[in-house]
């Protein structure tokens, strides 16, 4: 650079790992924008802003790229969720509707994270496919361990009322509406209750909360 | 006849060298073929590996052939997405209208569409969440039949008492949409065979917001 100010001595290590995160940002913007399958490699590192030399240091090709960009966004969103379901101190109901509340947040800040998340990564056999599947377990999991004892839903009720989840997400992601999912909150954590046991669907949800539609 | 004693809808060639079928009858045929090879084409390489040319070479047709049928490989992916939602709400549908109580009639429904899951897996893995891939005409066909099958579904909130409080609005849809995340789960694992003893459970997953013990026994 011409400026007469040095260059500030980085890490080289904080320096890859902030590029690979770079890579990963640019390639969800030009997944929501135009698809997985037409993104180049000359568009992930213009967006990127760095050499192709430096993407191939980095990785080996752009299916890595991509399970490198699932794995960022998954683990993500997945310890917000974990971390709003321990931080609450309340009982089932309570619990399931922070965890729910940081899951709604957390895709409506990041939609592009999201569609590569849960618009494409299923589609990509088999690996985007496994983590995807893969964290509808863990979240069914969550639900499992957080419900009590005399009314732990099976695991296959666990893991459909997550697969329902996801599936409006993915929905309003896919349409562009994911600032819209924060709002959802009281009618999917209704959804979650009435779906898993006797027990919680003659609870109702307050009314004063309303619903969002 | 199922899929696994046929041979693929993408062979059913017309007889090799000239003959005299009518027009109509030869381009009812190409359109099939090439429907039935996008289904094989999606189920063995994915979006990312399908291509116009790949589904017409797969249904033997040429590319001149494909176009003259669908604008694009989306167009033909619809009508494919289409041909398996309409079998399967189809199926669905007349298992309802067999007699019996709710939650008989419930069960008669889901293990229709087991059925079809098990027998067609090309077809019903384009049904599958994981099929789409951000491609806007699967997720269009694939909601609409959400939407048809909610349909069938929501006739279970009859059975609820007054007191028993309210459902959420879009109940229905998000529990189809939940059933048919596990149901493609199981087959990406190749539970295909196993698929069957798994009626049970999926109509309990699907009746429970709605059953009568649920409703007020103790209120």
């Amino acid at each position: 650079m011409a400026s007469g100010f040095d260059r500030p001595v980085v890490p080289t290590r904080f320096l890859s790992l902030h590029k690979r995160r770079r890579i990963a940002g640019a390639l969800a913007e030009l997944c929501t924008e135009q698809g997985y399958r037409t993104v180049t490699v000359a568009q992930v590192c213009s967006r990127a802003h760095v050499a192709r030399a430096t993407y191939y240091e980095l990785f080996r090709n752009m299916d890595e790229v991509f399970l490198a960009t699932v794995e960022a966004g998954m683990g993500e969103t997945g310890q917000l969720v974990e971390d709003a379901c321990l931080a609450s101190s309340g009982g089932f109901q309570e619990r399931l509707r922070a965890g729910l509340a940081a899951l709604l947040d957390s895709v409506s800040r990041r939609p592009e994270m999201a569609w590569v998340c849960l618009v494409e990564a299923p589609a990509v056999v088999p690996l985007g496919f496994e983590r995807h599947d893969a964290a509808i377990r863990h979240y069914a999991g969550l639900i499992q361990k957080a419900a009590p004892p005399a009314a732990r839903p099976p695991r296959a009720a666990a893991e459909s009322v997550v697969g329902g989840l996801a599936a409006v997400i993915r929905m309003r992601v896919q349409q562009g509406e994911a600032a819209e999912l924060p709002a959802l909150l009281p009618e999917l954590s209704h959804f979650v209750l009435v779906s898993l046991h006797d027990r919680f669907s003659r609870t109702r949800t307050p009314r004063k909360t309303g619903r969002a539609g | 006849m199922t899929a696994r004693d046929r041979p693929p809808i993408s062979s059913y060639r017309l007889p090799r060298g000239r003959h005299r079928l009518p027009r109509e009858l030869v381009a009812e045929n190409h359109r099939w073929r090439l429907i039935g090879a996008a289904a094989e084409v999606m189920a063995e390489s994915g979006y990312a590996g399908a291509t116009s040319k790949a589904v017409a070479r797969r249904a033997g047709v040429s590319a001149g052939t494909f176009y003259e049928h669908f604008d694009d490989l989306d167009a033909c992916l619809l009508a494919t997405c289409e041909m398996a939602a309409d079998s399967l709400s189809d199926l669905a549908a007349a298992a309802c209208t067999g007699g019996g109580e709710w939650p008989q009639r419930l069960r008669a429904a889901v293990e229709a569409a087991l059925e079809y899951a098990a027998s067609e897996p090309a077809f019903s893995g384009l049904l599958g969440f994981e099929a789409s891939g951000g491609v806007a005409a699967i997720a269009t066909a694939r909601e609409r039949l959400l939407l048809r099958l909610a349909g069938l579904l929501c006739a279970g909130r009859e059975l609820r008492l007054e007191t028993a409080g309210e459902l959420p609005p879009r109940l229905e849809l998000h529990l189809l949409a939940g059933a048919f995340s596990v149901v493609s789960a199981r087959l990406a694992e190749g539970e295909v065979e196993r698929l069957a003893s798994f009626g049970g459970e999926l109509t309990e997953i699907l009746a429970l917001p709605y059953r009568r013990s649920a409703v007020g026994a103790r209120r």
